[in-house]
């Protein structure tokens, strides 16, 4: 073991993603990293400002052989995957947010159980369905069944308010207000007749909508001509 | 206005998202708080306790030669024993009902809730058997005069004794029930409610 003191190369590009050619960087503390390369896996942490503290754990390159490593990878891999399709699907889930929670405080608190879940449930993922359907039924599922709107909860991360346009835009036409009162008239709608005018409004065909909601196309198509009438009937009040 | 017109509304939010900063580590940390992950941890804790406790108590009962013969206590890490099984089978429950849907969110609903029934059925029959042992061993320990402490509850005469274990068995399904439902049953309403929503 062999350890180290460097100058800083780049903090900023340690940061989840890719350091070099070949290397994987995975952040296991605010400012620890655990780096794989080809040839090195250490651990990554900076001293001072222009002083890094780098920990060999091994000189040689990690033996594919060795089912130590070869489990510490795949954990990297997987982190790192998950990490980029949650980043490329993450407005899925704040408008899933959006929809089912009531105040920003729910939101925040239901963003955090769908990305848990869905860690949770990742390792099983085997690409059968797309990654958005698997995503919207899981998220659903959590939004609908798992979770329990919280008063005075304190947040293990500080998300950022959730940045999502719909119906928080400052409504000032007569347009933008008719918006207002059919996103009024949507929340009141029970919990599967919101997943299903998501689904609509994100443009999912209706065997799309089966493959996710486990309903049969045709009450599918039942449930929404009922939806619309319902929601017809709601603005109209 | 109609919900196609809001479609171009909705899409707009795609166009608009700039995107948000989280510490995904950070939330991996994190405890769910959805009534699920609540029970998980509660089961943890007792799947925790209840062996050390019932260690403490045989421990005890062995090192000590005026608690060897203690009924009591022996009874009660019998029952912490069976406890355990029922927490181990329990958290097994939970841990499936967390599954992920793995053909659609109605069939992950009805599966679930068909579970729930199959698990209390089984609690109502494996509790039965076990109180059902319990008092039969009860009765023949005393009739051999095994345990010094059962002396008392042997003097009482066997109709009366008789009508107690009634008692306690005709009792014992509304128990389980209770507990049961102490758990389960809103997230059983809620399953059935949102069941009833989508079909």
């Amino acid at each position: 073991m062999i350890s180290v003191l460097l100058p800083v190369v780049s903090c900023a590009s340690a940061h989840g993603t890719k350091f070099s050619a070949n290397t994987i960087i995975t952040r296991i503390k605010e400012n620890t990293f655990f780096i794989v390369n080809e040839a090195n896996v250490f651990f990554y942490l900076p001293l001072t400002k222009d002083k890094v503290f780098l920990f060999f754990c091994n000189k040689s390159p990690p033996c594919p052989t060795n089912p130590a490593n070869i489990k510490s990878l795949e954990n990297l891999n997987l982190h790192q995957t998950f990490e980029q399709l949650l980043k490329a699907h993450e407005l899925l889930v704040y408008k899933i947010c959006r929809l089912y929670g009531d105040t920003e405080d729910d939101r925040k608190d239901l963003f955090q159980d769908i990305v848990i879940q869905l860690w949770r449930a990742y390792p099983k993922f085997r690409g059968d369905a797309k990654f958005s359907t698997w995503l919207y039924r899981i998220g659903l599922n959590v939004a609908i069944t798992q979770f329990r709107k919280q008063k005075n909860k304190i947040y293990a991360t500080d998300i950022e308010s959730l940045n999502i346009a719909i119906a928080d835009d400052n409504y000032s036409t007569e347009k933008d207000e008719q918006f207002k009162e059919m996103y009024a008239a949507i929340e009141k709608l029970n919990a599967i007749e919101k997943a299903i005018v998501m689904l609509y409004l994100e443009d999912k065909s209706y065997d799309e909508m089966e493959e996710i909601l486990g309903i049969s196309n045709g009450n599918l198509r039942v449930k929404m001509n009922r939806i619309k009438e319902k929601l017809r009937q709601i603005t109209k009040n | 206005m109609e919900l196609d017109d809001l479609k171009q509304h909705w899409n707009k939010a795609d166009q608009q998202y700039t995107g948000s900063d989280y510490d995904l580590n950070q939330i991996l940390k994190a405890k769910v708080n959805g009534p699920l992950d609540s029970l998980r941890q509660a089961y943890k804790r007792q799947l925790i306790l209840l062996p050390l406790t019932a260690a403490f108590l045989t421990f005890s009962c062995l090192s000590h030669e005026t608690l060897n013969y203690n009924a009591l206590i022996w009874s009660a890490v019998l029952m912490m024993l069976i406890l355990i099984f029922g927490y181990y089978r329990n958290l097994k429950l939970v841990r499936f009902m967390q599954q992920p849907a793995e053909h659609g969110i109605k069939q992950k609903l009805e599966e679930d809730l068909q579970v729930l029934h199959k698990n209390v059925k089984q609690e109502l029959i494996l509790y039965r058997i076990f109180i059902i042992v319990f008092l039969i061993a009860l009765e023949v320990t005393m009739f051999y005069n095994l345990v010094p402490s059962y002396t008392k509850w042997h003097e009482v005469m066997l109709p009366i004794r008789l009508v107690v274990y009634a008692f306690v068995i005709i009792l014992q399904p509304y128990i389980t029930r209770y507990f049961f439902k102490q758990n389960y049953g809103q997230y059983i309403s809620r399953l059935q409610e949102l069941i009833a929503q989508a079909s």
